[in-house]
């Protein structure tokens, strides 16, 4: 693709400081710091679909605050349509906004309770520009459609839908302003399967119509392998495999990736099985140890894992992906299946 | 032996689980109402609140209207018991103690709102700035840090106190009194209003309006200041109560206002009388129930709007949920076929 | 057949909120069988919660009135006996695991005195003679038989003021070895490395995956007849999850409680359940073996549910989904639920709420009971 991507990111960084207690300035030591997202470099093109996963504390929404430019990076460069926007302000950064839209989590929480469905959704139109408000209402009313809602629901305040009309109000506001990208953090996991499928449905349908792209966060194997064409798979702050959706979930090479994959139950009861299980808990974030993250979980640990660092590389016989693991070739090719519990559960274990 | 499937109902959007409620623009007026008739306690404090207000503007347009004597008139009777003649008795002057307790309705009614309103408008604003702009290491930061640390200095005193010291050295007069009232006043409703905003301020609503490109002086008046709202007025309507009995308190002790005397003022007249209670009780009996039922009257009169303007208390009374009635039975064509129906179109 | 560990029948609780009165559970009928699991999916606000805590009668009464249905647990009718005695059924046979364990483990105490008081309860139920299940003979924790103090460690008590009441409160609870040994059983059954360690944390210091063991173990510390866990994993991550679902699947094993599993997530239930019931707006609809309901289910809203789980690529075409929405509770369509959003509805179905689940004969395959409440359940399996 010769067309510079729609969104790039380059070793991005973002560090939160964390305040010293008393004893730590007595005793001298440094000041210490979450390492929330460390050196992480994601591209976007126009039209297709990212998807960000990764569990809890893995830095994901952190990561799709900072693409939206919701957070200050710490480091690194943010490159949209082949301009670098780290440094937008004020002004400029909110008519930047128009580029990038962003659907949050909560949807109870990320609409505002005493603002009506119109003045939800025209939020964005009416920070941009100088629209009336009977303008503001007309588009509003061409725009519930397309997500699904009826536009005779322009006066109705937020708690009088249901969860899966709540997000859908959401995206409409996303979509108010056509935004180029939009950053979904974790859109449908607060939802049911059925409504859940629902909006995946339509985010399909929406992108298919206008070329939007989505950066999709979420936790969720099922969300991103339906929506995705382009899956990464975060952990403690790094990418630690990048790669196209079908690949990726169907031949995972990082043994983290491997895992995930491997943990999410699957609604099939003849599959009932032992399967490849990690041990451990998710480390903390604070200062982490040099060498890569997944180290102290991962079964197939050598000495160099501990202490050298490795970044993103491609991977010969998986085309189009990019792993951190030393032993992206020998891991990549043991199949997920014939991997046996590991770390606490004993080996031979009752297989149901 | 066609089947036809029954047409879908409309899309999954209205939230039909308890609690849900339809919303028109006379809605909160509606409920208003409901709480009122659900919760007679605070009906009895919005009727006594309104009588004594529509009270305190008739006697301040025409006192005629409702009092039969003026506040200096001598009615020729001395030490007279309640009567028909004179509701609530005759002072050792002569004087009507009803006609003066309702001629100091305005005079307490309006100092209650206006040292509250003062407050909250002063306090209420510095509380948004130091709530909203109080990341650390910025100019906003500091300044909200410095009004804090001066909020500290004088909530460290007891305000009736505090109060009490500045109307003494200000020197004798309603105005004083005001001045050294709002004094101590104003850093309740900065810390109130602060907590509030510093509540509302990290809701993923108020990022999802930064992300939408909204500015910050707008955010802080559409989202901000509208989420605070609620809480605030209805904190004011008991803080009415609150100042009323301050002031009463302070005229009592301080005695700013000279009674008896063109404006009477019930914390006055209580303490002229105080000599008599034993012989006359009605004397101090009466301005004491007067500030009794105002301050009792606006905190029912709160909880009430606690009820209304709380959302989740809100729900308790609506009545069962006013959405859609369940459709009626769907119209079936074509008779029950035992033939496998074709897989869902979906 | 062996007796059932627990039968619920008809149950039904309807939940009053001002005026508005919503039916939670509507004839609700099951049984769970020594040793086997239970399964319960449904969506947000079908009632699996409410029958979760409905049946050791920990439902807030009001708003919730549970109008009528019998509970019977190892033979007794839980729901006409007073509450006093409660506590007592609860703790001996019936244990709960809740979502968040943050929420349900006491902030202020540390992880050995949540789990030593549950085992010092228990032993100390074990030892009130008639009560279910006791021994006959005293248990360990017996009041009269506190082993003397030493002079050395009486003076060095400190003094604090006097009377049996103002003693017992100074004093901690004694805490006899075998106690405190039995803690750290519980921890190892729960897969606890270092129990030692963990002992002396407070609950805001683990990790969930590490509370939700807390959780188990202080449940199993009951020695309960049935475990009752509502929505044990839903708070965690996946590959937590996946490690909690390992330990309860191996513990079913060990301790052959009998669960009563509510979840949301299908693939949850395909893991851990060997039975599965689908809830929908209060209603059970269909109950059979778990295999037997996912591959061939006899109920039209389970089939919808599980064709509506996410599981192909967006090139695959879209997403099937479920027509319509979730009815509201007070306003139920009347005859099957379901109805109106059912393809397969016909008129029938508006006026006839369908066959009882408990009418259904054992099928004949695998003689277990696949009931549901549809009257078609045969065209539901075509495909």
């Amino acid at each position: 693709m010769s067309a510079p991507p729609l969104l790039e990111a380059e070793l991005l960084v973002k560090h939160f400081p964390l305040s010293r207690s008393a004893r730590d300035v007595f005793a001298g030591r440094a000041p210490r710091a979450i390492h929330a997202v460390d050196g992480v470099s994601l591209t976007v093109h126009a039209g297709e679909t990212v998807g960000l996963i990764g569990e809890s504390g893995s830095g994901k929404t952190t990561f799709g605050w900072l693409v939206s430019r919701l957070h200050e990076a710490t480091g690194g460069t943010l490159r949209f349509d082949g301009e670098d926007i780290g440094d937008l302000r004020g002004k400029a950064l909110r008519s930047w906004r128009r580029n990038v839209q962003v659907v949050f989590q909560d949807p109870v929480g990320s609409l505002d309770p005493r603002l009506r469905v119109w003045q939800i959704v025209s939020e964005p139109i009416r920070a941009q520009g100088e629209v009336t408000r009977a303008e503001a209402k007309e588009r509003v009313a061409a725009l519930l459609p397309t997500v699904g809602l009826p536009p005779d629901c322009l006066y109705q305040y937020p708690h009088e839908f249901s969860g899966g009309g709540r997000q859908r109000i959401s995206l409409a506001r996303a979509l108010s302003v056509d935004p180029r990208l939009i950053v979904l953090d974790e859109p449908t996991s607060a939802l049911d399967v059925a409504v859940q499928a629902q909006i995946l449905n339509r985010l399909v349908d929406l992108q298919r119509e206008r070329g939007l792209a989505y950066l999709l966060i979420t936790h969720n194997v099922a969300a991103v392998r339906y929506a995705a064409d382009i899956v990464a798979v975060m952990y403690l702050g790094q990418l630690i495999e990048v790669g196209p959706v079908r690949a990726v979930l169907e031949q995972p090479v990082h043994p983290y990736t491997k895992a995930l994959l491997a943990a999410v139950p699957v609604p099939d009861a003849r599959r009932r099985r032992m399967r490849y299980r990690i041990g451990g808990d998710i480390p903390t974030l604070i200062d982490p140890a040099p060498g890569c993250r997944f180290a102290p979980r991962c079964p197939f640990v050598i000495d160099r894992c501990r202490t050298e660092d490795q970044a993103l590389r491609p991977v010969e016989g998986f085309p189009g992906r990019r792993v951190a693991c030393w032993r992206a070739e020998e891991v990549g090719a043991i199949a997920p299946e014939t991997l046996l519990a590991s770390g606490e559960t004993p080996p031979g274990a009752p297989v149901s | 032996m066609a089947f036809t499937a029954p047409p879908p109902p409309a899309a999954p959007l209205i939230d039909h689980r308890p609690g849900a409620r339809r919303s028109g623009p006379l809605e909160p007026l509606w409920t208003f109402g409901r709480v009122l008739v659900t919760n007679p306690l605070s009906f009895a404090g919005f009727v006594v609140v309104l009588l004594m207000a529509g009270a305190a503007v008739t006697v301040q347009l025409d006192p005629r209207l409702l009092v039969p004597y003026g506040p200096t008139q001598f009615t020729g009777a001395y030490h007279q018991a309640p009567s028909l003649a004179h509701p609530f008795g005759t002072d050792e002057l002569g004087f009507d103690t009803y006609s003066n307790v309702l001629l100091a309705l305005p005079t307490d009614l309006g100092i209650g709102f206006a040292i509250a309103g003062v407050a909250l408008l002063v306090g209420g604003t510095l509380g948004l700035i130091a709530g909203f702009w109080d990341r650390p290491r910025t100019v906003g930061g500091a300044v909200s840090v410095s009004l804090l640390r001066l909020t500290d200095i004088f909530l460290s005193f007891p305000s009736l106190v505090l109060a009490l010291a500045i109307t003494e050295s200000l020197g004798r007069g309603v105005d004083q009194a005001i001045l050294a009232i709002l004094a101590t006043w104003w850093p309740y409703y900065v810390r109130l209003v602060r907590g509030e905003v510093l509540a509302v301020k990290h809701q993923p609503y108020i990022t999802a309006a930064r992300a939408a490109g909204v500015g910050e002086v707008r955010i802080l008046f559409r989202h901000v200041l509208r989420n605070i709202l609620d809480p605030i007025i209805v904190y004011f309507t008991l803080d009415v109560g609150t100042v009323l009995v301050t002031f009463s308190t302070i005229a009592f002790v301080a005695k700013p206002i000279v009674y008896p005397g063109s404006t009477p003022e019930w914390g006055s007249m209580i303490y002229f009388y105080q000599d008599y209670a034993s012989l006359y009780p009605w004397l101090i009996l009466f301005p004491g129930l007067a500030v009794f039922v105002a301050v009792f009257a606006f905190s029912l009169l709160g909880d009430g709007l606690r009820d209304v303007l709380d959302p989740r208390s809100r729900r308790a009374f609506v009545r069962a949920p006013t959405v859609a009635p369940p459709p009626p039975p769907v119209p079936f064509a074509g008779a029950p076929s035992l033939e496998p129906t074709p897989p869902e179109a979906t | 057949m062996t007796e059932p560990i627990l039968t619920v029948d008809g149950l039904c609780v309807d939940y009053v909120v001002g005026a508005g009165r919503f039916r939670a559970l509507d004839d609700v009928s099951f049984t769970i069988e020594p040793g086997r699991v239970l399964g319960i999916v449904g969506e947000t606000g079908c009632g699996k919660s409410t029958l979760a805590h409905a049946i050791p009668r920990l439902l807030p009464e009001p708003p919730a009135r549970v109008r009528k249905g019998r509970v019977v647990f190892q033979g007794t009718d839980l729901l006409p006996l007073p509450r006093g005695r409660l506590p007592s059924i609860r703790g001996t046979g019936i244990g709960m695991i809740f979502q968040e364990p943050l929420n349900s483990l006491n902030p202020s105490f540390r992880v050995f005195e949540q789990l030593a008081e549950a085992v010092r309860v228990r032993r100390l139920r074990e030892s009130v003679p008639g009560a279910r299940g006791a021994p006959v003979e005293p248990g360990p924790f017996d009041y009269t038989r506190r082993p003397l103090e030493s002079p050395a460690e009486a003076l060095s008590r400190p003094i604090r003021p006097g009377g049996p009441v103002g003693e017992a409160l100074a004093r901690p609870a004694p805490v006899s070895r075998e106690v405190r040994d039995e803690v750290l059983e519980y921890l190892r059954l729960v897969r606890i490395n270092d129990p030692e360690t963990i002992l002396r944390l407070y609950p805001h210091e683990l990790s969930g995956g590490m509370r939700q063991r807390i959780m188990i173990a202080m449940a199993l510390s009951e020695k309960p007849a049935l475990l009752i866990a509502d929505e044990p994993t839903s708070a965690l991550d996946v590959t937590i999850q996946a490690q909690v679902l390992t330990l309860m699947k191996e513990l079913i094993e060990e301790v052959r409680a009998s669960i009563l599993f509510i979840s949301h997530d299908l693939g949850v239930i395909a893991e851990t359940a060997d039975d599965l019931g689908v809830m929908y707006a209060g209603h059970l609809v269909e109950v059979g073996p778990v295999a037997e309901v996912f591959d061939r289910p006899r109920h039209p809203y389970t089939r919808a549910l599980l064709r509506a789980a996410p599981s192909r690529y967006k090139s695959d075409g879209p997403l099937d989904t479920i027509p319509g929405s979730v009815p509201n509770l007070s306003h139920l369509p009347a005859g099957c639920t379901f109805h109106p959003r059912c393809p397969i509805a016909r008129p029938v179905c508006a006026v006839d709420p369908g066959p009882p689940l408990a009418a259904r004969a054992p099928s004949p395959g695998t003689g277990r009971v696949h009931a549901s409440a549809c009257h078609f359940p045969e065209e539901v399996s075509g495909r």
